[in-house]
């Protein structure tokens, strides 16, 4: 190919008006058009074995096949290259047939027709081109709307999501409210003696249910500040092991209630991780809590960790519960969901948020979060948290904002 | 009032706290009480039973109260032995706020609708009133 700007082909077996057809064509848009020459339609067809043209002159009569023919060739090819036909006084006729089979223009070879043709030819171009960019317009526009509606479709799936969540979290929450208005009121009344074990029973469940509908409303105020952007870390060095005693400690008797162990075996060298203590216990409770829920009698759940790198150390939480079909692991970090699961015991469904706060404190800290887990072999609950302040001043798309640092 | 003559309340409730307290309430009131966890034993329940009144949640882990409801409402054969249709059992429902809720509830055919918390006066105001 040549340094013009656009490549031509003009297919004419006199070598004469070749020339003079080509020098006009070439002179008049100094550098910008460059002329191929074919001598027969068969020559033309063989060039686009290799070549690719901006657009083609060609002269209808022809040794062999006609230019019309070349015509009719390019379209079962289906290739678009627009083409002009030259063609002899009296042969209109020609003409009309080859406008009808989608020729761009015709030039009658005539006096004045060299100096003709260059016009023609930027008019055909600035057609082929201003037709191309339609066709491309049209075809980004179906393209977006494609896209338009997909997004559509998810905005309303997510619109769904977050009514049934509405509904679900109010029913979730006033269930307990019930239970602790009603046994306030059972004592209120002398039904339930507070005095006698049956009446310290009943303000057990007050209690109980009090402390169900703070975790809920904790979830749902973290999960507003969430997506408000406008959770804030307060981050320090701290040593992880302190942490999980902590939660260890919490759980306690409710694992002895359920009657599951809650194994820690500390390493020698317990780690630092530079993290927001707060919150790396809440991760840790809600992994425990779901742990414990899941997990039958006679169950076990592991907390362990390992250093992966020199940057980050990686904490798990492993039951041996019923574990989580590999099609709904991604899904239960996810907001509004909440997997059906008929063992779970009554009265322990909860906001259905408490993933997805993991999910996004652990991002918050630049770290991962995920599953691991076979159905009937337990669940591997997994996330990385730093153990140095570098990792937050490297790229990371948590806003500047939301990183407090703690002097220590 | 006699044994023999107590009502009895079947209570739907899938949350054992609020279904225990509940339940104190009603015996004390003086009704014998059949407690059920989920919507599905509903009617087989209702069948064996033969409550006088039915009281029932709405959001059940199995089987949603909602489809609990359409099923007690369409089942005519009798209740207990000889007992009038099951579907004549009259139904008090409990549940969270939710559009239509009530309206939905209604239509299916319970005879009274009340927001969690209840007011344990009204609902017990109402359970005589039905009963009497």
């Amino acid at each position: 190919m040549t340094n013009a700007e656009f490549e031509f082909l003009l297919v004419e077996d006199n070598p004469d008006h070749a020339q003079l057809v080509r020098a006009a064509i070439q002179r008049a848009r100094k550098g910008r058009y460059h002329v191929w020459l074919a001598s027969s339609a068969e020559a033309a067809i063989k060039l686009f074995e290799t070549m690719r043209f901006n657009l083609i002159i060609s002269d209808f009569r022809l040794p062999g096949k006609t230019g019309l023919d070349l015509l009719l060739w390019l379209n079962e090819n289906g290739i678009e290259t627009p083409l002009v036909m030259l063609t002899g006084a009296g042969d209109e006729k020609v003409a009309v047939q080859a406008m009808q089979e989608g020729a761009y223009n015709y030039v009658v070879k005539d006096d004045v027709y060299l100096q003709v043709i260059p016009h023609v030819i930027d008019e055909a171009l600035l057609q082929y081109l201003s037709n191309q960019e339609k066709a491309r317009l049209e075809r980004e526009i179906r393209e977006k709307n494609v896209a338009l509606e997909r997004a559509n479709r998810e905005l309303k799936k997510l619109d769904q999501l977050k009514s049934d969540f509405i509904a679900s979290v109010s029913h979730e929450i006033r269930t307990p409210l019930n239970a602790v208005k009603e046994s306030i009121s059972l004592v209120l009344d002398g039904i339930a003696d507070p005095k006698q074990e049956k009446g310290k029973r009943i303000l057990q469940i007050g209690n109980r249910n009090i402390e169900r509908l703070t975790i809920m409303i904790n979830d749902l105020l973290d999960f507003a500040k969430i997506e408000a952007g406008k959770m804030r870390l307060h981050f320090a060095f701290c040593d992880l092991q302190t942490l999980i005693d902590e939660v260890v400690i919490a759980f306690h008797a409710a694992c002895e209630n359920k009657k599951v162990k809650l194994v820690f075996a500390p390493p020698e060298n317990p780690p630092v991780v530079y993290a927001d203590a707060e919150r790396i216990i809440q991760v840790l409770n809600n992994l425990v809590g779901n742990a414990i829920k899941f997990t039958p009698e006679n169950g076990r759940i592991t907390i362990s960790y390992q250093e992966i790198s020199g940057e980050m150390i990686q904490v798990t939480v492993a039951d041996t519960a019923a574990g989580i079909p590999k099609e709904d692991q991604a899904r239960v970090f996810e907001r509004f969901e909440q997997l059906e699961n008929s063992n779970l015991e009554r009265g322990s469904r909860g906001t259905g948020l408490g993933l997805s706060i993991c999910k996004e404190l652990i991002k918050l800290h630049h770290g991962k979060i995920w599953v691991e887990s076979e159905s009937g072999k337990g669940s591997r609950f997994i996330f990385t948290v730093p153990t140095t302040e570098q990792v937050y001043n490297g790229i990371s798309d948590v806003p500047p904002d939301s990183i407090e640092r703690v002097k220590t | 009032m006699s044994e023999s003559k107590k009502k009895k309340v079947l209570l739907v409730e899938d949350d054992k706290d609020l279904s225990d307290v509940l339940k104190i309430r009603l015996q004390k009131t003086g009704y014998d009480v059949v407690v059920l966890f989920d919507g599905i034993e509903t009617v087989k329940t209702a069948k064996a039973e033969n409550p006088d009144l039915i009281l029932l949640d709405i959001f059940m882990p199995e089987m949603d109260g909602f489809t609990a409801l359409k099923s007690l409402k369409a089942e005519k054969s009798p209740s207990g032995k000889s007992g009038k249709p099951i579907s004549d059992i009259p139904t008090i429902v409990m549940t969270g706020k939710a559009p239509m809720m009530e309206e939905m509830v209604r239509f299916e055919g319970a005879c009274e609708f009340m927001t969690k918390p209840v007011d344990i006066n009204v609902l017990m105001g109402r359970i005589e009133q039905i009963l009497k």
